[in-house]
């Protein structure tokens, strides 16, 4: 029993615990939740300990029990520098989401908090799980709970868009489980550090087409996570139905797990097919860059706007993954906390102005600076943080995934750098509706400024903000170490082109120098 | 062969130990209704309920004994254990969740236990059978009982409808069954499975292909009909509607798990050297019934026809493993079968404790608001849809999980994602009873619902931990059932 | 005369028809070996007559009754509707309802009937079964009699008790 494995199993023990409570007690079970998820953050930056002076190249907190014995699944977790910020992000945003909540539902309360503390099981879960049964396991229990927050807690028409989310990730999971047990058929194993080493050292060689049909297994359910364009329909919808806490537990953490899972899974399993897919899913993503700030821009809908905004942000770590550089996958990474940060705060920040107003329209704001003058400075420091304003976190990672794609193909930071520009323009223009201008009597009236609960939320994101923004080496060594590891796996292939024909796989140094002969050609 | 050999022996009566304790608890029971009082009735649900407790430990007893017995006609292994087991448990649970139902319905008789008993005995035999002959006798003793209990309020109308539409297309069906069997015997001259498999696997003597193949084209028409598999599936949805709703929890469940018992043996054991010839109707048939099971259930308003209709879509998820036709098929049907009761006899007790007097109440409509008037209740009906989908940490889960492994195992590539993209559409029809449940307003039948009996409850939250045990630790049953998926000796 | 495979065929246990099929189907598998490869052993060959037998007489039957519907005239009139009571002008509906309880009688007396012929085999082998003969036929008795007596308890063998005195099941 490790550090590890409390934190996974504390949010489950308080979601049960929580169960518990009895249902004509909200004050206490908001007391008892918050209580758990500070706990729970209190704990896991204990995991910090091994990554505080060194860089640990293997997995810590390893736990490798047997669970299951036919066909064999064991319980394998194990913490690398990639998963150790998205469990710190998702152990902090956990308690913020429960404070904002705080007020905001009065209906069944403790179902609520019971299903933020499932949801946190769920995460924490799937970004450590190296066993790919338990990783399946864990990423379908992040559905129900999310799939309960929009449907129960949601607006109007909160039951499409739950039920659109579940089908959604439902239909892309079942492929990845199906691509899972196929792997397991011909492995023997479902354990993930197994699988990659047999394909790394040849002892397991896929056809080319098994490859290709495997990594679109797993990358179609990774990118209705992320999500791509164009499987992103989902995502607007969901967003704009769920209540605050869902849409920053969505945004920030949820989306993560796609991104996680193509870092994690698709490029070292699959490195042959994942490069040569590369240039299709490149240009996915900066389609979905473009687009998403496109139609962005014009949404009157302030949630819409921040999903929208998602969809693009989102494409740029999708690129900065597949351009298989250290400084893309680095800024991919990088870019996944930022946007986590920054995109949970808006969120929240758009969940504020709903309480005050009881509306998500831009035009039912403007002049809220007068009265609110604290709320617009949080507001603002958030959207220049999201917009990639430097000094602030959101620049770090964009510069380094364009840099990173640039050194591949320049025309492709071309074009995701007018992502950048776009975003400053919805963003910055949103803004100015919402917060500028004269404002109504009605609004001047019903605009409190930002309460002692709500900054006590924002506080933690705006100081990371600026402390991811302006001192990024000291979040960015462990995934560096992380990154280079899974850029050298996914390097190592084994010759597809020779293995059809000769059962004895040949390795990487042979498929180089191919295929340097080939791009001469 | 002289006649003294016919004789019994000793073990032969304990290898039919669960059989001989059912027909005879049985039959006290039809005893004690002619002549007892109306005060003493409750207490023959007891008794049944003692018998298929004492069935179980009949079981364990005869597996203690193992082997074939009465000239081969009975064979007692695990694999027959295991269903044996499954259906005396689907009894069990059966005879709790319907406490109330009698109740309520005023209809607490003796003939209702007594039927069960009878039905689980030929499922019984049918779990047990080695013989031809065998399947059929425990087919026909099954059938018959759950006919009458599909038409138990005989002055209901839905009742009636729904016991005739099950006698004539079931009795169609083993006609069918038995048209096969007699073709089976023709050409092999044996009707025991085993025998029949090694006259099919000696070149000299082998039928011919085309002969063979419709005999066993024959044989599968009927278990098609009894495992509600397309084509032959039409009659589930209206008798499945119209029974009494444990009636009709204890027919997707019980019949269902023994026909495809015999289904595996008689395919696997009897037919496995033809298997190129009817793996791709059975093939053809898993896909045509998930898909006719799922996309009939997504426009379905009733609840217990929603249940038939998914009820369908899981006999064509163990078609797959029927199949893949390896051991680790059988296995994974095995499995499926039983997470499969659990999962479907709860849902279907939540259906019986809501619908109140007469089945007012059973649209999806009705669900409204269930989330917050009764949390506990509409939890454990949210379990078992999650089941139902298959959302991990539960026993629907594992069952599919181990079924389409098995599918990809036996290279069934495109089974296995049609299989898997049809479970994403199943989900829709669930999520809808969980969206009314808990997401729409409360409506009228939410008003003033009795409370859930003792019975009941046991039903219920025997079932949703049985679920859970099933998702957690599936190696419990998966184990016993990996050992005894060897069908071929 | 030697069929395919070589065996001897017992020609005289068949009848014309069939012969002039089987005859058929050789001569023509002799002037298509093709054909053999639809034939491959004598289970079809020997019952492919059986086909054309079956066909032969299901088209004749149905030319039969096409024939005569196309080529017969037609006169009809009420009076060839009605039921034909030799040659009697009809009385009354030919449906008349029967009173319930002659059809309990009925499958009750079919019920046991059968149950008795069982008897008989017993009784054949009664000697060689010895004792465990006796006892399986006792306990069968017993159980046909708790049937009977269960049917006795229910009322079905009352003729004239009203219905409200009846133990039923509800």
């Amino acid at each position: 029993m490790s550090l590890l494995d409390l934190v996974i199993f504390l949010p489950l023990i308080g979601f049960l615990a929580l169960l518990l409570v009895p249902r004509g007690a909200p004050g206490m079970s908001r007391t008892a939740a918050l209580g758990i998820s500070l706990v729970i953050f209190l704990v896991s930056l204990g995991l910090l300990g091994p990554y505080w002076f060194a860089q640990p190249t293997g997995y810590t907190f390893s736990t490798d029990i047997p669970w299951i014995s036919t066909p064999t699944i064991r319980y394998h977790v194990g913490l690398d520098g990639l998963s150790l910020w998205l469990i710190l992000l998702t152990t902090l945003l956990t308690p913020i989401c429960i404070v904002i909540s705080w007020k905001y539902i009065q209906n069944r309360v403790k179902e609520y908090f019971a299903f933020l503390l499932l949801l946190e099981f769920g995460l924490i879960g799937v970004f450590v799980a190296l066993d790919l049964f338990l990783f399946y396991v864990f990423w379908e229990i992040t559905l129900v709970p999310m799939y309960f927050l929009i449907g129960i807690w949601g607006h109007d028409r909160r039951i499409y868009a739950a039920v659109k989310f579940f089908l959604y990730t439902m239909a892309g999971s079942v492929l990845m489980l199906a691509a899972m047990i196929y792997l397991y058929n011909r492995s023997g194993s479902f354990d993930f550090t197994i699988i990659q080493s047999m394909i790394q050292t040849g002892r397991l060689s896929l056809s080319w087409e098994e490859q290709i049909l495997l990594f679109l297994a797993f990358f179609i359910a990774f990118a209705i996570k992320v999500p791509l364009f164009p499987l992103h329909t989902w995502l607007p919808d969901a967003h704009v139905e769920a209540p605050t806490a869902g849409s920053v537990m969505l945004a920030s953490v949820m989306l993560k797990m796609g991104c996680y899972g193509l870092i994690r899974f698709c490029l070292p399993l699959f490195p042959n097919a994942a490069r040569s897919c590369s240039g299709w899913i490149n240009a996915l993503a900066i389609t979905g860059i473009i687009y998403g700030a496109l139609v962005a821009m014009v949404q009157p809908n302030m949630k819409k706007l921040v999903a929208y905004s998602s969809v693009s942000h989102l494409g740029f770590v999708v690129l900065g993954i597949f351009s298989f550089t250290q400084q893309g996958m680095d800024g991919a990474v990088y870019q996944m906390l930022n946007h986590g940060i920054s995109t949970g705060g808006l969120f929240i920040m758009v969940g504020y102005l709903y309480e005050r107003r009881h509306s998500l329209e831009i035009k039912s704001f403007g002049g809220v600076a007068t009265p609110a003058p604290n709320l617009s400075t949080v507001f603002l420091i958030t959207t220049l943080a999201s917009i990639g304003l430097p000094l602030l976190n959101n620049f770090i990672g964009e510069f380094l995934v364009l840099q990173g794609a640039a050194t591949v193909n320049f025309s492709w930071t071309v074009f995701a750098a007018i992502g950048v520009i776009l975003s400053a323009v919805y963003m910055l223009w949103m803004y100015q509706r919402v917060i500028y201008g004269r404002a109504t009597e009605d609004l001047a009236h019903h605009m409190p400024d930002l309460s002692g609960r709500e900054w006590a939320a924002m506080l933690p994101l705006l100081v990371l903000m600026v402390w991811m923004g302006s001192f990024s080496q000291s979040f960015l060594p462990p995934i560096s170490a992380q990154t280079a590891k899974i850029l050298e796996q996914s390097k190592v292939g084994v010759d597809f082109r020779v293995s059809v024909k000769n059962p004895a796989p040949v390795l990487s140094s042979a498929v180089e120098n191919k295929e340097t002969g080939s791009a001469a050609r | 062969m002289p006649l003294a050999n016919f004789i019994p022996t000793a073990d032969d009566y304990l290898r039919y130990l669960p059989e001989i304790i059912l027909t005879v608890v049985g039959v006290v029971i039809m005893f004690l209704e002619a002549v007892g009082g109306e005060r003493r009735k409750p207490a023959l649900g007891w008794l049944a309920g003692a018998g298929l407790l004492a069935a179980i430990w009949g079981s364990v007893v005869a597996l203690g004994v193992g082997g074939t017995g009465f000239q081969n006609m009975v064979i007692v292994d695990g694999f027959a254990t295991f269903f044996r087991i499954l259906v005396l448990v689907i009894g069990l649970l059966t005879i709790v969740s319907s406490t109330q139902y009698l109740d309520r319905e005023k209809a607490n008789a003796g003939e209702f236990h007594a039927l069960l008993l009878f039905s689980i005995a030929g499922q019984c035999v049918m779990a047990s059978a080695n013989e031809l002959i065998m399947v059929f006798i425990g087919l026909e003793i099954s059938s018959i009982a759950s006919y009458i209990l599909a038409g138990y309020l005989r002055d209901d109308r839905r009742n009636n409808e729904s016991a005739l539409k099950y006698f004539l297309l079931g009795s169609f069906a083993t006609a069918f069954l038995l048209y096969g069997v007699a073709w089976v015997y023709g050409l092999t001259g044996s009707t025991n499975l085993a025998e029949v498999r090694r006259v099919l696997m000696t070149p000299e003597s082998a039928p011919n292909l085309v002969l063979m193949g419709t005999a066993a084209a024959l044989m599968f028409v009927g278990f098609a009909f009894k495992v509600s598999a397309a084509p032959f599936q039409v009659w589930a949805p209206d008798v499945y509607q119209g029974a009494p709703a444990p009636v009709s929890a204890f027919m997707s469940t019980g019949p269902k798990a023994a026909a495809f018992a015999v289904f595996l043996r008689v395919f696997i054991t009897a037919f496995g050297p033809i298997a190129t010839r009817w793996e791709p109707f059975v093939w053809g048939s898993a896909i045509a019934t998930m898909i006719v099971g799922n996309f009939a259930a997504l426009t379905q308003t009733n609840i217990k026809r929603l249940l038939a209709y998914s009820s369908i879509a899981h006999a064509g998820y163990v078609l797959v493993a029927v199949t893949a036709h390896s051991e680790i098929g059988t296995a994974a049907a095995m499995f499926y079968l039983a997470a499969y009761a659990f999962m479907q006899i709860g849902a279907f007790a939540v259906v019986t404790w809501f619908s109140r007097q007469g089945e007012k109440f059973v649209n999806v409509d009705d669900l409204a608001g269930l989330g917050e008037r009764q949390p506990m209740v509409a939890a454990m009906l949210t379990i078992f849809l999650l089941s139902l989908i298959g959302v991990p940490l539960t026993g629907g889960f594992f069952g599919k999980f181990y079924i389409f492994r098995a599918a990809l195992d036996s290279n069934l590539v495109w089974l296995t994602v049609i299989g898997l993209l049809n479970s994403a559409v199943a989900a829709y029809y669930y999520l809808r009873l969980i969206v009314v449940m808990y997401m729409k307003e409360p409506g009228a039948a939410t008003e003033n619902i009795g409370p859930v009996s003792a019975g009941l409850r046991v039903a219920i939250l025997g079932s949703a931990l049985a679920t859970l045990v099933l998702g957690i630790f599936p190696s419990l049953v998966l184990d016993f059932a990996g050992r005894s998926a060897a069908l071929v000796k | 005369m030697l069929d395919a495979r070589g065996g001897d065929l017992d020609e005289p246990r068949f009848d014309t028809v069939f012969r002039i099929s089987l005859y058929s189907v050789r001569g023509f598998s002799a002037h298509f070996p093709a054909l053999r490869h639809f034939m491959p052993n004598s289970y079809t060959e020997l019952y492919f007559p059986v086909l054309v037998q079956a066909i032969i007489a299901m088209a004749l039957a149905a030319g039969l009754i096409a024939a005569s519907a196309l080529l017969g005239k037609r006169a009809k009139s009420p009076l060839k509707d009605t039921p034909y009571e030799s040659g009697m002008v009809p009385s009354g509906s030919a449906r008349e309802r029967f009173s319930v309880k002659f059809y309990l009688v009925g499958m009750v007396f079919i019920l046991f009937d059968i149950e008795a012929i069982f008897l008989y085999p017993w009784a054949v082998v009664y000697r060689q079964l010895k004792l465990f003969g006796f006892v399986e036929m006792l306990l069968f008795i017993v159980l046909v009699l708790v049937g009977f007596f269960y049917v006795w308890k229910k009322g079905a063998l009352d003729w004239s008790k009203p219905e409200s005195a009846r133990k039923v099941v509800k």
